[in-house]
Parts: C-alpha cells; sequence; structure tokens
C-alpha cells in the first residue's frame, strides 16, 4: 500500500463504463464511456460537465452506490465493489437521519465500527467542533439551517475518516450566501485535514473556488474531455484575473459541449 | 379556540338532556341523566347482579389489548418486510389484499371453533381488525423512508441488518403509528361484536350492552357505550402521547 | 312515448284494481258484525323458525284467519324478541307471537305497550349437557359453565329454579350468555357443560349428537309460560273486535294442534325447514295450550323485579296491565 500524503494515487478509475435500460422502451443508454482518472492522495478534484451527462453516475460508481458495467475502481490499488466507509459520500439532499440527533447522526458510522458508545461520542465531538457546531449536539435535523446540515452530513462522512470524500453538489440546495459560506469553510476544513476530495458540481464558480483539478465531462455519454489544473493559492478570490480568466475558460468548453449535446 | 373543546362536549350533552326529557330521541333513549344512573348501578350492582362494570372494563380491556398486542407485534414486521423487500411484498401482498376486505365478524364461527369461548376468540376477532390497517401504513411508511437514508447508511459501512434495523424501522414509525391509531379504534368497534357470540367468564362491555339491549335497559346500553367511547378516547390519547415522546424529532 | 303511455295505462288499471279489492273487502268486513271503524287488517309478527308459534302457520295455512274474516298481513318476521318489541315500539305491529321474557322487560320499561292476550305454547325447553358430561341430575351440575339464551329469559328463570330445586346455589355454577344457535358448536367443542334452550334446539342439538337432554322443562316448572300472543295497547282500544276474532283463530288452531299432532308435525316441519324426526321430537315437548297461566307469569315478572331487571311499583297492578284474556274461552 502506498503511503498516504506522500501524493500517491489513492483512487484510480481504469475504463469504466456505464449502461442503463431504460424501463419504458428497453433501450439501452450509455452514461459512461470508457473513464479513465488517477486521483493523488489529499488532492482536491472538481467534476463538471453539461447538466444529465453523468456526473453523479461517476461519483456514485465510485461511491460503490452503482454498478460499472465494465471497468474497474481501485482505491488504494485494491479494487472495490459496493459502498464502504473508506469512500465516505455527502449527498446534495444531505441524507441525514431525521430522527437522530445531531450528535448521534455522527455516531452512527463510528458505532458500526465497533468503537465503544462513549469513545464514539467523544470522537464525534471532535468532528462536531471541527465543523463549528458543538453548540447543537442535541438538535434535531429539522431544526438546522441547510448549511448546518450539510456541516453535520460532512462531520458524520469525516468521523468514519475515509481515504475520499465524494460529494455530489453539496451546495446546490443551498442559498447564494449560505453557498459561499460553506465553500469557504470547506477548503479551510480541506487544508486542515488530510482527506482527498471529488467534488461534483453544475457551477464552475464553485469548482474554481474549489478545486486543484477540474474535470470536464462530455455530453452524455459522458468521457473526460477536459482537465483543467487550478495552482491559484488558497482562499482564493473571486475577482482575480487569474480566476476570471479560468472560469471563462472552463465556460467555453461547457458551453460548446452543451451546444454539442443538444445538436 | 380551547374553550371550545371544554363547551362543545357540554353543549352536545345539555341539549341531548333536552332532547330525551321532551320525548323527542323516541322511546326508550335515555336521557344524560338516566345513563349516570344507569353508570352507578352497573358500577355498585352489575348487570346481570354481581357482574359489575369494573369486571366489564377489565375484561374487553384484556380482550381488546391482547387482540391489539398479537396483531401489532405481527403486523409490524410483516409490513417493514413487505415495504422495504420487493420478495416478501410480491410473495405475501395478495394474501394480505384478499384476507384485508373480510369484515373481522365473518370470521365469529371459526373462532369459537378454534379459540372457544375465552379470551382468545374474542382477541383473534379483534387482532383481524386491528392487523390489517396496521401492515397497510407500516408497509407505506417503510416505502416512504427516503432512498437517499438507505445510501448513506451503506456508505457509512452498514450491512442489510443495521439498514433494516436502524433506517428501515425508525422511518416508518410515523406510518406505524398511524396504523396503530386506527387499529386501536377498529379493535374496540369489532369489540362489541367479538363478544357477542358469547364470553366465559360473563364479562364484557360488548356482552353487557348485548345482555341490557335484550331487557330492554337502554340505560345501561348507552352507559356501555360511554365507557367504551372513554377508554378509546383515552387509549387514543395514550398513543398520541407516546407518538409525541418518540417521534419528538418530526 | 307508446312505451310510456303503456306503462302508464298499467299503473292505471293497477290502482284501479288496488281501490276494488279495498273497496270489495270493506264492504263485507264493515257488514260483518264488527263495529263500524275497525280494521280487519292485521300485522301480526312472529318469530323465524319458532316452533313454539306453529299455530300462527297453521291458523294461515288451514284458514282460520280467513275464517274470522280477517286480512293478516305480515308483519315481520324477527330473529329474536326484543327486535320484534322494537317493531312493538316502532308502530310496526299491531299484534304478535313473542316469548313471554321480552314483552314483559319492554313492557315494564315502557319500550311497548303490549297485552297478553292469549298463550302460544307452554313448556317446550329443556336443559341439555354436553358429550361425556357425567350427570344424571342437575346437582351433577354443580362447577360446570352453563349457557342460557338470555339474562332473565324464562330459561335463565328455569335454570335457576332446577339449580335451588337441586339445592346448588347459583354461584356455584358459571351461567353464561350464549345465542341459541352458538349452542350446538360450543356444547360440540366442550366449550360449555350444558344449556338452556328452547325448542327446535334441544331436539337438534340430540339429532346431531352434540348433546343430550338432561331434564326437559316440564319436569322443572310444570306448564311455564313460553310465548304469547300479544297486542299493542293502542290497537286493541280502537279494534277490540279484531283482536277478539284474532283471538279466536290462535284458539281454532291451538285446538287443531291438539287434535291432529301427527299433521302438526309435519307442518312445523315445512313451517321451520328442520328435518323431520327434529320436527316430530320437538314438537312432542311442547304443550300448545291458549289460556296463560296468570300466576305462573306473575312468578316470572316477581323474579325479574327482584333482579332488578325491570323498574316497577307493584306487581299486582303490572299484572292487571298486561294480561287482558277476556276473548278466550271461559276468559270473559
Amino acid at each position: 500500500m502506498e503511503m498516504s500524503g506522500s501524493g500517491g494515487t489513492v483512487l484510480e478509475l481504469r475504463s469504466l463504463e456505464k449502461m442503463f435500460t431504460e424501463k419504458k422502451t428497453g433501450r439501452e443508454l450509455e452514461v459512461l464511456d470508457g473513464i479513465d482518472l488517477e486521483i493523488g492522495q489529499g488532492r482536491f478534484t472538481c467534476v463538471v460537465g453539461p447538466s444529465g451527462c453523468g456526473k453523479t453516475t461517476l461519483l456514485r460508481a465510485i461511491g460503490g452506490l452503482v454498478e460499472p458495467t465494465s471497468g474497474e475502481i481501485f482505491l488504494d490499488g485494491h479494487p472495490v465493489t459496493g459502498p464502504g466507509p473508506e469512500r465516505g459520500m455527502v449527498f446534495q439532499e444531505y441524507a441525514l437521519f431525521p430522527w437522530r440527533t445531531v450528535l448521534k447522526n455522527v455516531t452512527f458510522g463510528l458505532t458500526l465500527k465497533g468503537i465503544s458508545a462513549i469513545d464514539a461520542r467523544a470522537s464525534a465531538r471532535e468532528y462536531l467542533e471541527t465543523v463549528g457546531l458543538t453548540d447543537y449536539e442535541n438538535l434535531y435535523p429539522r431544526e438546522l439551517s441547510g448549511g448546518m446540515k450539510q456541516r453535520v452530513a460532512i462531520a458524520r462522512t469525516l468521523a468514519v475518516e475515509p481515504r475520499i470524500l465524494l460529494m455530489d453538489e453539496p451546495f446546490a440546495s443551498l442559498d447564494a450566501q449560505a453557498r459561499n459560506g460553506m465553500q469557504e469553510f470547506l477548503v479551510e476544513l480541506w487544508r486542515e485535514t488530510p482527506v482527498t476530495i471529488v467534488f461534483v458540481t453544475h457551477s464552475v464558480d464553485e469548482a474554481v473556488f474549489l478545486g486543484q483539478e477540474i474535470i470536464g465531462l462530455s455530453g452524455r455519454p459522458a468521457r473526460i474531455v477536459e482537465k483543467f489544473t487550478n495552482e491559484l493559492p488558497y482562499p482564493r478570490n473571486r475577482t482575480d484575473a487569474a480566476f476570471t480568466d479560468l472560469r471563462a475558460r472552463i465556460l467555453d468548453y461547457l458551453t460548446k459541449e452543451m451546444a454539442d449535446s443538444y445538436v | 379556540m380551547k374553550k371550545w373543546k371544554v363547551i362543545s362536549p357540554l353543549v352536545f350533552i345539555v341539549l341531548w338532556q333536552v332532547l330525551a326529557s321532551a320525548g323527542a330521541l323516541g322511546k326508550g333513549v335515555p336521557s344524560p341523566v338516566q345513563v349516570v344512573q344507569g353508570l352507578y348501578q352497573l358500577t355498585v350492582t352489575g348487570f346481570p347482579p354481581g357482574y359489575k362494570l369494573l369486571g366489564d372494563i377489565l375484561s374487553s380491556l384484556a380482550r381488546v389489548l391482547l387482540g391489539f398486542g398479537i396483531a401489532v407485534v405481527l403486523a409490524v414486521p410483516i409490513g417493514i418486510l413487505m415495504g422495504w423487500s420487493s420478495w416478501f411484498d410480491v410473495v405475501l401482498d395478495p394474501i394480505v389484499e384478499a384476507l384485508r376486505p373480510i369484515p373481522p365478524l365473518a370470521w365469529l364461527p371459526f373462532a369459537l371453533v378454534w379459540f372457544g369461548l375465552g379470551y382468545l376468540s374474542a382477541a383473534f376477532v379483534i387482532f383481524l381488525g386491528v392487523f390489517f390497517p396496521v401492515v397497510l401504513n407500516t408497509v407505506a411508511g417503510a416505502r416512504s423512508v427516503d432512498p437517499y437514508l438507505e445510501e448513506a447508511a451503506r456508505t457509512l459501512g452498514a450491512d442489510r441488518r443495521t439498514i433494516l434495523l436502524k433506517v428501515i424501522v425508525p422511518g416508518s414509525l410515523p406510518s406505524i403509528f398511524t396504523g396503530v391509531r386506527i387499529g386501536i379504534g377498529v379493535g374496540w368497534m369489532t369489540l362489541v361484536a367479538a363478544e357477542l357470540i358469547g364470553v366465559k367468564n360473563g364479562y364484557g362491555l360488548g356482552y353487557m350492552i348485548m345482555n341490557a339491549g335484550e331487557v330492554a335497559r337502554f340505560d345501561y346500553v348507552v352507559g356501555g357505550m360511554v365507557v367504551i367511547g372513554l377508554i378509546g378516547f383515552l387509549m387514543d390519547r395514550a398513543i398520541k402521547y407516546a407518538e409525541k415522546r418518540l417521534l419528538k424529532w418530526r | 312515448m307508446v312505451r310510456k303511455s303503456t306503462r302508464w295505462t298499467k299503473l292505471a288499471l293497477s290502482a284501479v284494481t288496488v281501490a276494488a279489492v279495498v273497496v270489495a273487502l270493506s264492504i263485507p268486513l264493515g257488514g260483518c258484525g264488527g263495529p263500524s271503524g275497525q280494521t280487519r287488517v292485521v300485522r301480526i309478527g312472529t318469530l323465524k323458525n319458532d316452533l313454539h308459534q306453529v299455530a300462527f302457520y297453521i291458523a294461515q295455512q288451514k284458514g282460520f284467519f280467513e275464517d274470522q274474516g280477517l286480512d293478516v298481513r305480515e308483519g315481520g318476521v324477527f330473529s329474536a324478541g326484543p327486535e320484534e318489541m322494537s317493531a312493538f315500539s316502532a308502530g310496526d305491529l299491531d299484534m304478535g307471537y313473542v316469548g313471554t321474557a321480552p314483552a314483559v322487560t319492554f313492557k315494564g320499561q315502557n319500550m311497548a305497550d303490549v297485552k297478553i292476550v292469549a298463550q302460544a305454547n307452554t313448556e317446550g325447553s329443556a336443559i341439555v349437557v354436553r358429550n361425556g358430561l357425567e350427570a344424571n341430575d342437575v346437582a351433577a351440575l354443580k362447577g360446570s359453565t352453563i349457557a342460557i339464551p338470555g339474562n332473565s329469559t324464562v330459561q335463565d328463570y328455569l335454570l335457576r329454579t332446577a339449580l335451588k330445586k337441586a339445592g346448588i346455589s347459583d354461584k356455584d355454577v358459571n351461567i353464561i350468555v350464549v345465542k341459541p344457535p352458538e349452542m350446538l358448536p360450543a356444547l360440540a367443542s366442550s366449550q360449555i357443560d350444558a344449556a338452556v334452550v328452547w325448542e327446535p334446539y334441544p331436539s337438534m342439538i340430540v339429532a346431531q349428537k352434540a348433546g343430550r337432554v338432561l331434564l326437559t322443562s316440564a319436569k322443572i316448572w310444570p306448564n311455564h309460560p313460553c310465548c304469547m300472543l300479544v297486542a299493542d295497547s293502542t290497537f286493541l282500544k280502537k279494534n277490540p273486535d279484531t283482536v277478539r276474532r284474532v283471538v279466536a283463530a290462535q284458539v281454532a288452531a291451538t285446538k287443531f294442534i291438539q287434535q291432529n299432532p301427527q299433521e302438526s308435525a309435519d307442518m312445523a316441519h315445512l313451517y321451520t325447514g328442520q328435518p323431520v324426526d327434529v320436527a316430530r321430537a320437538a314438537m312432542k315437548d311442547i304443550k300448545f295450550n291458549y289460556t296463560p297461566d296468570e300466576k305462573g307469569i306473575q312468578r316470572y315478572v316477581e323474579f325479574l323485579k327482584a333482579n332488578g331487571v325491570v323498574k316497577i311499583g307493584s306487581v299486582g297492578t303490572f299484572m292487571d296491565n298486561l294480561m287482558y284474556t277476556v276473548y278466550l274461552p271461559g276468559g270473559g
């Protein structure tokens, strides 16, 4: 196994393909068309592409929630099948257990690992402190704002110490202000913790603000058509010329892909 | 708003008294005052003499709780499995749907053959009344659990058993409570009829109502109705309270 | 249009026919010697499949009602006495064949104002015991579960009388109410040890080998009241002569049964749908006698009063108000 933190490869995708069968027509639908990708330890990777192209399917395949039709996925060199706590997922709709308090949402995965209730609570409290929700541990999800809910979800996922954090448009349901706040929060969190992140978004601005690598997918079936490297230092400034320049380049690619996919 | 909670039953009782006294409700329909007197006699003397109201209440309560308890204990797991696993649904749904429309009372003769005149035959009929609403609501509840929650649990390392117990079951609870509340109401509704075939110990609210009706003691009949209504109301409140405590996350 | 007019013609025709029949009927009836204004149409209620009331069927079949110039309509066939008494309360019946118990309790509760004008039968009930119960007399029933068809029924009273005679307290047995149709399966499955019930149930239970007769009611209380012929008080007041005629038909039918037991038993078989042997066996245990035993009924009323079932003042006054047997032979 490769050493973590040394910049080695955490995740590797080899010719990943996914076909769906349309229920109504029985027609085969190709969603992913030969995805090859390597993601290094501790990197922050964003995935963008035209809507409906298969971004989410790609992420869910990595997460083990969707079984690829062909191709392979390796985590730290080991092939993966099915979901597992070493690949933590954060969903757009938070997916918090509404009947569990904030604290108990975070301990959920911990107790499944066989950690004692006392240790799980102590560990969960640390993660809640990390996401700034120490005073909210006894509240239920319905009592929280959208941003707070997503922070609980992140804490819950980080608590099981995944090798990689898979985020599926996690801030898409938030209003613009909360969204900016969460982006800043995530960058800070990522810089403090050695976690690798794959972040799917339909917002180019968000991708440029967050990612070191920005993967551009084609329209369906999705292939990787662009790879942008973003060396801008954190925290990033949206009014920077380099920022707006990169954003414009990505938008150009995206406009072209969208035009192609509509033809 | 709150005062109407008290005013509306009071107006109902006063209106009832006035109409009954004026003879506007028909022959033999007792007034509230007569019902209270009847309830007093049922409490101290009983009907038939010696068989006092408390015994009727306890016996009926035992029958209802027995039938209700067995129904819930069976219906919840079955409903969860049907709502969660399509295999269970395919296997059990036709049976449940075929048995469901049969009125529980149609089973009375078999209840007697299978369970005799004891507590069990009445409990069986009540069971049939409670079982189906609880199953159907549980199925609906299990199906309504957000699939994202199941996926989140899987990515956190949960196996199928854990998902069932820690995601599907708690997620179904609100619907289960709805089913339980409907079920307990149906349980009391079937009780009176369930006791009509006879009860071995001579006690029962439905049994008393039937016997009093046959000798035209309608003050006892209405008294029994009032007691059933009151117990039903209290049980509903108790379930509501439990729901509030258990489901405070809602 | 053509079809419509045909229908209207038919309707008009049938209306005319009905009117003609009514007129034709009322003229001879009016001239039949009865005080003018009294109806000859009587709505009579009966109990379903009740052998005790076979006189009603026989009076219909043998034309005893027509002999009296009556137009008897079936007011309703009831599955239980209390329901029939409720029909009296609602004003849907003029007269009826009904058990003493519902008649007395409903009158006692002011639910229905009826008077007993004749008797349908006496006796005809029995204590039956399940197979395998080692009991040769009532005393042996100590500690057993005994079913009665209803609290405060004549059968309830018969059981308590039999127990008292045998020297056991009613606290030494478990008396419960089971509806007669359910008694047979309850006995067959040993849910109950014994039952007190009216015919044809004892004969059915014996025929289907679900039990045996321990004691007939004739041996508990000879000549005890059972089913009565009652009349609504208002109807009686308005149409005394009509009631007199119904009573006369009942007397004729009862005499017919007494004189033709074989034919009556066969008619009972037709009336109740019971097998011939069951009907014959049952008819043997029923005594058909049109004169009620007032003292017997009074004993029963006193039992009801003592049990707090009916809230009445003086039993004597109640009895005077209940009995109206002036139309019976030797009654007036």
